[in-house]
């Protein structure tokens, strides 16, 4: 199973210091929960342009801040959009949470660890 | 100093990689959809582009094209950086004239300001 998060990886793309750490941490998980409430939203209402597009940005938004399993889960939603496989996206979106949990908890737990009392 | 244009819809990812350039002492602009991107290249040409490639109104490879058929920008090295490569479209990428072709889930910070750096060093 893939580590939920590649941290030396979110550090790099930080300033360097545990404050830019923490603010890049949470903007991640504001903007990946935005992103896939709204990819979920689209699985619901079965509209596979719009679940390609989102599942899309979201992959690349977990590719970047090191969430690889997660983005690998959102790569193949959106590969089943491309191709019109839509027969499985139920299943897909559900491991797509899971995963979403997975990471949102570690984050948590490692912002809570630095301190991060918000 | 250096400028580099960062031509991806997603914001998330522009303002990532904004913050990597930025500490490595680039000028850093961006542009959210390929049509812009080009507009903003010809507006100011850059000293290297960092391109998405699946974007709305102009997808990378067409943004490529467009650089590249321009005698003002043609020159530019531009890295394509994406997760959403199929070997066709890869060598599209590689017939349309990419300076560098990198994968976003695997590749690092350091190693795409390397791969910048690189693009910039003289030939």
């Amino acid at each position: 199973m893939h580590p939920a998060i590649d941290l030396e990886r979110l550090r790099e793309f930080s300033d360097g210091t545990e404050d830019g750490l923490r603010t890049l941490i949470r903007i991640f998980l504001e903007d990946i929960a935005q992103m896939i409430g709204e990819l979920r939203a689209a699985v619901t209402g079965g509209d596979a342009a719009e679940i390609r597009l989102l599942a899309h940005r979201s992959a690349g938004s977990s590719s970047a801040c090191g969430a690889p399993g997660l983005s690998a889960l959102l790569g193949d939603l959106e590969e089943a959009a491309l191709s019109g496989r839509m027969d499985g996206r139920a299943g897909q979106m559900a491991a797509i949470d899971t995963e979403l949990d997975r990471v949102t908890l570690f984050l948590t737990d490692y912002l809570a660890s630095l301190g991060e009392t918000e | 100093m250096k400028r580099i244009l960062i031509i991806d819809d997603n914001q998330m990812v522009v303002n990532l990689y904004r913050s990597a350039f930025a500490s490595a002492g680039f000028g850093v602009e961006f542009a959210n959809d390929g049509e812009s991107g080009v507009a903003a290249a010809r507006r100011t040409p850059p000293d290297v582009v960092l391109l998405d490639l699946m974007m709305p109104k102009m997808n990378g490879v067409d943004v490529l094209t467009a650089l590249r058929q321009d005698p003002a920008l043609s020159a530019i090295p531009v890295i394509v950086i994406s997760n959403a490569y199929t070997p066709e479209r890869t060598e599209q990428l590689w017939k349309a004239g990419a300076t560098q072709i990198l994968t976003k889930a695997s590749t690092r910070p350091s190693v795409l300001v390397d791969a910048v750096r690189t693009a910039l060093a003289p030939k």
